[in-house]
């Protein structure tokens, strides 16, 4: 049964039959949302007493305890859902029944786990030889680490973004969110995905390796290039942020938060600084030093070959500037200014201000799912990217077991008798 | 060169600028996907002129960034604002019937040439056309320009990182810009098997800010339902005790510590085997959250008196998950990233070197390949000008008097 909050929905799939089967744990569940959003007919198979995503933060208090947790709402929107038991002989055998009747297996395990009850890949492309096995994990399923415990602040230890991350006169430190993951999974159905195109060309199944680790060295990259480059390594600055020595502030406080703001300029950022100026003009704060200045002339590269001393010298200057006039106004007065006459900041958005985001109001983002454990329905994003006019449509997160007969009995065509005997010896 | 390349025959022709849309090309460019980047000289891609620079001089032919972002691609110098710029390029789609654009411009730019979606699918009526920017391409604030890392500010990245007792912090670089590719590739491909069943193409919108916001969805559908509102908590985490990062020995040397369950904890005691472990205020999960800054200071003081790499391997032993806080130098010392050849050192054709990386996926059959460094703005106008969109010469010529066709 889906629900859907957009009921003139008229999108046609962009992936046609595609059949996966989800066995990941936690961030790693984001993969095959992502490839349910884009129309693949998803299969979570969950233990049968459920998976251990169901206890992850954070929590609704009033629902019950297999429907509590958001983050298994969020990422398992656009699947069915099963049970069954792979530690089970029954059970092993039943998935690859179903493998027979797959495209994707997406599995997040810890390295060697799916080889050593014999499901790995090198098992399965017997049973279905032009199966994408997909695994997710730290360090992926090869090479020295990979039999090494990760998790989300592991992957950012090991992706170098921890070390280049927090204020210099304390630990390193990550993003309060297990955000790594669900990047690592969307590379994940990336990866999935160049497999599946290679499939339909050619009938060639494979496997896909993924590692977290890489994943966040990744978005470290703007700090990547230099130890081979100049033999430099960017350190931790808190909220400054610079190119070799020259550095400025990203976040300048306002009168009610936090701006993040591009003071560099260059042929980019021109036009930017100028709009700004001309605003801290009107309320007199603008020096003439601002005012003359030719802003185009003024970006990275230019401060680089200034010199360190006066480059950071006529950074501080317009950084303190900017702070005082920051002072007076709100976040609101300056983002609205900053739409009007394009000057590239940006409020620091609290989960709050997200969910208020005129813009993301006006797209239409949000989705309204209902889901029995909830007397109100769910609201989260719709979509990660729009396609064509209309939005997905969404299907809520599957209860335990939700789609055991629907998949076992009229898919795979078990009998009642075997379905009645295999949940007697919790295979399912 | 034999090896098969998942994107062997696919043309994509790339508009992108900045970091977010070369990095959705790039991986169409690393699995044998022929991609012609079009850029000018006229109005160059800041990108370029970021640090460091390959070799150590100063040039737009030497940012790293813009290296690494379009490696592999082809180079074609096309000055748009001249009035048959756009005409060219139109000529280019007709003539060598590219199956995918790429762009990032603000909404308006493309139509302001006359190459947007509507207008190009007169000419292919397949093409599978990728468009991101900051905002995504209709709603109030559409025209508003982007930057990685306002997306990400605004995306709430700021606000969630940190520490509770100071203001917002800042995840290292673009962020938004680092995060978002492969959900737009993810989307790119699943509209090539689209176009493959229909016939038909298909125009993709990702705002870099929502790409964003969707790894946030737990933390956004809670606060829908709760008005509970996450916010930074330093290296806390809800489930897991102890959670963090601690000093070793020698500077700015740190050890990752992430104990998920029991079984991990108790295999951490024992390594550490001090009388404080069997503490009673440490016996328990809650215990431990009672206790949890007392038990991150005895830690901190049993980390410092070891080496991050030594006590790593120690504690992975002991089946504890914990990792060293590699810096960006220590990557290229890391035995596991160099048996997965995750870096290549690339020699730059203007002098010097600089690493290049593999997608963070290795599919068993179909690897990727980093074949060439981006350099120069029109490097390959010939190539691309008279082999694959079949100009003649005298063409090429006029195009070049012209000033359309930029001569590097």
């Amino acid at each position: 049964m889906s629900v859907s909050s957009h009921s003139n929905n008229t999108q046609e799939r962009l992936l046609g039959k595609c059949r996966v089967l989800d066995l990941t744990e936690g961030g790693y569940n984001f993969a095959g949302k992502i490839l349910g959003d884009l129309g693949a007919d998803v299969i979570r198979i969950e233990p049968p007493h459920g998976s251990i995503t169901r206890r992850m933060p954070p929590f609704h208090e009033g629902a019950p305890l297999l429907e509590c947790s958001f983050f298994w709402h969020a990422y398992n929107l656009q699947k069915r859902g099963i049970t069954l038991d792979l530690d089970s002989k029954d059970g092993r055998e039943l998935f690859k029944r179903l493998v027979k009747t797959a495209d994707i297996v997406l599995e997040s395990f810890p390295g060697g786990y799916m080889g050593s009850i014999e499901l790995d890949y090198k098992a399965l492309e017997h049973v279905n030889p032009d199966i994408i096995f997909t695994h997710m994990s730290t360090f992926g399923d090869h090479g020295p680490h990979s039999h090494y415990k990760g998790s989300d602040l592991i992957n950012w230890a090991m992706g170098g973004m921890l070390f280049a991350t927090g204020d210099p006169d304390r630990p390193p430190v990550r993003v309060s969110f297990p955000v790594s993951e669900a990047v690592t999974a969307a590379q994940g159905a990336a990866g999935t995905l160049h497999a599946w195109w290679h499939k339909i060309n050619t009938g060639e199944g494979q496997k896909v390796s993924v590692s977290a680790q890489e994943t966040m060295i990744w978005v470290l990259i703007m700090g990547v290039g230099y130890p081979i480059i100049d033999g430099s390594v960017p350190h931790r600055e808190g909220t400054y942020r610079g190119f070799g020595m020259v550095r400025w502030r990203q976040v300048i406080p306002c009168k009610d938060g936090h701006i993040s703001i591009y003071i560099i300029a260059g042929p980019s950022g021109g036009g930017s600084m100028r709009a700004l100026v001309q605003y801290m003009d009107e309320d007199g704060m603008a020096s003439k030093e601002l005012k003359d200045r030719v802003w185009e002339e003024w970006g990275p590269a230019d401060l680089v070959r200034m010199g360190e001393v006066q480059a950071l010298k006529e950074i501080r200057d317009i950084e303190d500037r900017v702070a005082q006039f920051f002072a007076l106004k709100t976040k609101q007065e300056l983002f609205d200014r900053a739409l009007h006459n394009r000057i590239l900041l940006s409020p620091c958005a609290t989960i709050k201000d997200l969910t208020e985001n005129p813009q993301l109001e006006s797209r239409g983002l949000w989705a309204s799912i209902e889901h029995p454990a909830f007397s109100k329905p769910l609201k989260c994003p719709g979509w990660f990217v729009k396609v064509g006019e209309f939005p997905p449509t969404i299907r809520r997160a599957p209860l335990l077991g939700e789609h055991n007969e629907e998949i076992y009995l009229r898919e795979l065509q078990l009998s009642t008798v075997e379905l009645t005997s295999l949940k007697g010896v919790c295979a399912i | 060169m034999a090896e098969k390349r998942v994107f062997d025959g696919i043309k994509v022709l790339d508009f992108t600028w900045a970091a977010i849309g070369p990095l959705v090309a790039r991986y169409l460019a690393m699995h044998g996907a022929t991609v012609v980047k079009v850029e000018s000289q006229v109005h160059i891609d800041g990108v370029r002129m970021l640090p460091p620079y390959i070799g150590g001089k100063v040039s737009i032919n030497a940012g790293f960034l813009a290296s690494e972002a379009n490696i592999n691609k082809y180079a074609l110098g096309i000055n748009l604002a001249k009035p048959k710029g756009p005409w060219t390029m139109k000529e280019i789609v007709k003539r060598w019937q590219p199956d995918i654009i790429t762009e990032n411009f603000t909404p308006k730019t493309m139509s302001k040439w006359g190459l947007d979606y509507n207008s190009v699918k007169e000419i292919k009526s397949d093409i599978i056309f990728f468009s991101s920017c900051q905002m995504g391409q209709d709603g109030i604030w559409s025209d508003y320009p982007g930057l990685g890392h306002l997306a990400a500010a605004m995306a709430g990245y700021f606000e969630m990182t940190g520490w509770p007792d100071r203001g917002p912090s800042v995840p290292f670089g673009a962020f938004s810009d680092f995060v978002c590719p492969p959900l737009a590739i993810s989307a790119v491909i699943a509209a090539l098997e689209y176009r493959r069943r229909t016939g038909k193409g298909r125009h993709i919108d990702l705002s870099q800010l929502e790409g964003a916001v969707s790894f946030f969805s737990p933390l956004i559908m809670d606060f829908f339902a709760t008005g509970r509102q996450t916010t930074r908590q330093g290296n806390r985490d809800e489930a897991f005790i102890p959670h963090g990062v601690y000093p070793c020995q020698g500077e700015e040397r740190w050890i990752a510590i992430s104990v998920t369950n029991d079984v991990e904890w108790k295999a951490l005691c024992e390594e550490i085997s001090s009388h404080w472990c069997c503490d009673e205020r440490f016996s328990t999960f809650l215990l431990r959250r009672v206790n949890e800054d007392s038990l991150n200071q005895l830690l901190s003081a049993w980390t410092q008196e070891f080496i991050a790499e030594e006590l790593m391997s120690r504690l992975q032993k002991a089946g504890v998950p914990a990792a060293v806080v590699q810096n960006s130098a220590d990557l290229y010392e890391d035995p596991h990233l160099a048996e997965r050849t995750f870096f290549r050192i690339m020699e730059h054709p203007e002098g010097g070197t600089c690493p290049v990386m593999r997608v963070p996926f290795q599919m068993s059959k179909t690897p990727d390949s980093r074949e060439r460094l981006f350099t120069a703005i029109g490097r390959d106008n010939e190539y691309v000008m008279r082999e694959l969109a079949g100009f003649s010469d005298e063409e090429i010529s006029e195009l070049v008097i012209d000033g359309v066709v930029e001569v590097s």
